[in-house]
């Protein structure tokens, strides 16, 4: 929440998301749509394995920086291969089935054809059943409904039911309404179209008889969208973990959340960002923000000795006192075009920056208030000098204080 | 409303679970919610999870006068077949509280809150329509009463509804128009697919709507979850 209201304080333009989406699910006999739901879970741990470690990992190797910090984190791009590659990925084959009309057994073969050297589909002794490795745990799928569910469409007679001829209930008709639209462009109704159950924002509903795209495409279209939007955006991750797989409130079972953590990888991304690297700014980014740290005339403030600068800065910084736990380490690496920042250090920097700055404010508004006040005052002592002299004489006028 | 209503706004998040993914944006001063569902769980929850909690809380929520009126009467999370191979554990006080603030949700956003339950009504009762095959080679449906009820809640007449359910018409070689009769599974899909419809269009609507406000409103998706 410090974050959001962070971001939105300084937001001028653009956005702030909030991407709150069901983790990784594992029922006893998973459908399609859990298959789409895993996949998702797959693919943000992808992204966040590529924020966190890969990333961090790879830019310090690119300037030469030597990191102690083994950082060993689990790739899951196998399994997002295994699901959504192109042509190959079960998705993919699940479509192909579809259009030809096939059934759950003839798909369910032809995957174990496919991925039969794959060590995260394990191959099914069940005609109908596969099971799939994911990140976080097994899950059994059965394929019986992929089919239908994947072509998730509704006949034009039942449609054309809710037509304002035959229905007096206008919300019902305006749920139709695209597709009544569509239906009823031509005399013929009905005439063996199909449409998909679930509204789509196509502008062409159909190619042909057939709707344009099955429902694993526009949940794929949704995801790659998902995905592009978060590369471009600044993202804060928040771990959610349950205490127990029943649902029961109270009960803390220590098997589950463990599970939950190692698959997560929380122990690695705690490492990373205790003692690695996982903060870079480039040389002049950080001297602009953080040059206040450092004494004004020390400071060259030039593009060439930018990085000169980001020492001092540093080396005072390091002097200060931190307001962090003993056991967390500020450190930090110059590189060919960023610095390296640990967590702890950048931490530290930030508290001093906001110290400083609430210092320089209060002083700005001690000293105008102070000139304001002694402003009024002059004049408060002018006008009781001029009504002085009618007085009487033994009584001394101290001018400054302003009595009387 | 300027920038500054907006950080002393209270932002608050609630937790979706059951939906696949639902991105949230806040753009300034406007919230563009985005929710894709998981329409399977409509006709079919799986046996420890619920089904989507609006209809627990409408139930639980209704006053006798609108359960009359909707043909839910004497209809409880045990007779109701979409809901009741699932989880049919209920906090009824708190379900019945969460109903109404749902309920002032739609006023704000200006949607016919008896529409809206008149819809998730017709699903529920969808779900207790079960086709059988019968001598010959027709279908017969068992439950004809709450056919009657769906057609009444839909505005649709109730044969019109019958014949939606089971018959497809099939575009035969040589453009001839074939009508044929579905058997019993068939017509039980159709109805389910009916009721995944009814219920992702209706959110869509409410999620259309909400969008379209200039107002803050961030809409209380934990109904839908």
């Amino acid at each position: 929440m410090a974050a959001l209201n962070n971001a939105v304080r300084h937001a001028t333009d653009g956005f702030i998301g909030i991407l709150d989406m069901f983790g990784f699910e594992e029922p006893h006999l998973a459908q399609l749509e859990h298959l789409c739901i895993n996949l998702c879970a797959e693919t943000m741990q992808h992204f966040y394995n590529t924020h966190i470690f890969k990333s961090s990992v790879e830019s310090c190797r690119d300037e030469g920086i030597i990191c102690d910090t083994e950082v060993d984190y689990v790739d899951n791009v196998p399994c997002i291969d295994l699901i959504s590659s192109l042509r190959t990925g079960l998705l993919s084959m699940l479509d192909t089935e579809c259009s030809v009309r096939g059934n759950a057994e003839s798909y369910v073969a032809k995957i174990k054809v496919q991925h039969r050297s794959s060590q995260r589909l394990e191959q099914p002794f069940d005609p109908r059943l596969f099971t799939i490795r994911h990140f976080a745990g097994r899950v059994e799928y059965d394929s019986t409904d992929f089919l239908d569910t994947n072509r998730d469409v509704v006949s034009d007679d039942l449609v054309s039911v809710f037509y304002k001829h035959t229905c007096n209930f206008g919300f019902a008709t305006h749920l139709f309404g695209t597709e009544l639209k569509a239906l009823y462009s031509q005399e013929s109704v009905p005439r063996g179209m199909s449409f998909r159950i679930a509204p789509t924002s196509h502008t062409d509903l159909l190619n042909g008889d057939e709707p344009v795209s099955t429902l694993t495409q526009d949940f794929h279209t949704r995801l790659d969208n998902l995905l592009r939007t978060l590369v471009h955006a600044r993202p804060h991750f928040v771990r959610c973990i349950r205490s127990n797989s029943t649902e029961n409130p109270g009960t803390y079972d220590r098997g589950t959340v463990v599970r939950q953590i190692r698959a997560l990888q929380v122990l690695e991304t705690v490492n990373l960002m205790a003692s690695g690297f996982p903060h870079r700014m480039r040389f002049k980014q950080f001297t602009s923000r953080y040059r206040m740290l450092a004494p004004f005339r020390m400071l060259r403030r030039c593009e060439e000795k930018a990085l000169d600068d980001c020492k001092l800065i540093l080396d005072f910084a390091m002097e200060q006192p931190s307001e962090l736990d003993s056991s967390v380490t500020l450190s930090w690496a110059p590189g060919k075009r960023h610095i390296f920042l640990s967590e702890g250090i950048r931490q530290h920097l930030e508290n001093m920056r906001t110290n400083i700055r609430n210092r320089s404010a209060v002083l700005i508004q001690a000293a105008y208030r102070g000139w304001q006040l002694r402003r009024l005052g002059t004049i408060r002592r002018t006008r009781k000098d001029i009504l002085l002299p009618s007085s009487n004489k033994h009584i001394l006028v101290n001018p400054t204080i302003g009595l009387f | 409303m300027t920038d500054g209503a907006l950080y002393r706004t209270k932002i608050h998040c609630y937790f979706l679970d059951q939906v696949i993914v639902t991105i949230l944006f806040i753009l300034k001063l406007r919230i563009i919610n985005v929710v894709v569902l998981n329409q399977t769980r409509v006709i079919h929850p799986l046996p420890n999870e619920k089904n989507y909690h609006i209809f627990y809380q409408m139930l639980a929520g209704l006053s006798r006068e609108e359960r009359t009126r909707l043909n839910l009467e004497g209809f409880t999370l045990t007779n109701l077949r979409y809901l009741q191979n699932g989880d049919t554990r209920q906090d009824e006080q708190e379900d019945s509280a969460r109903f109404q603030a749902w309920k002032a949700c739609l006023g704000i956003l200006g949607i016919p809150f008896l529409d809206v339950v008149r819809v998730l009504a017709a699903v529920l009762l969808l779900g207790n329509i079960q086709f059988v095959d019968s001598q010959n080679l027709e279908v017969d449906v068992s439950g004809e009463s709450e056919l009657n009820a769906v057609a009444s809640l839909l505005g649709v007449p109730a044969a019109a509804l019958f014949r939606g359910l089971t018959t497809r018409t099939h575009n035969a070689r040589g453009g001839q128009l074939v009508k044929s009769v579905c058997d019993a599974n068939m017509s039980n899909m159709t109805r389910d697919s009916l009721a995944k419809a009814l219920y992702c269009r209706t959110v869509a609507t409410i999620v259309r709507r909400a969008n379209s406000l200039k107002r803050f409103f961030f809409l209380s998706l934990y109904v839908f979850s």
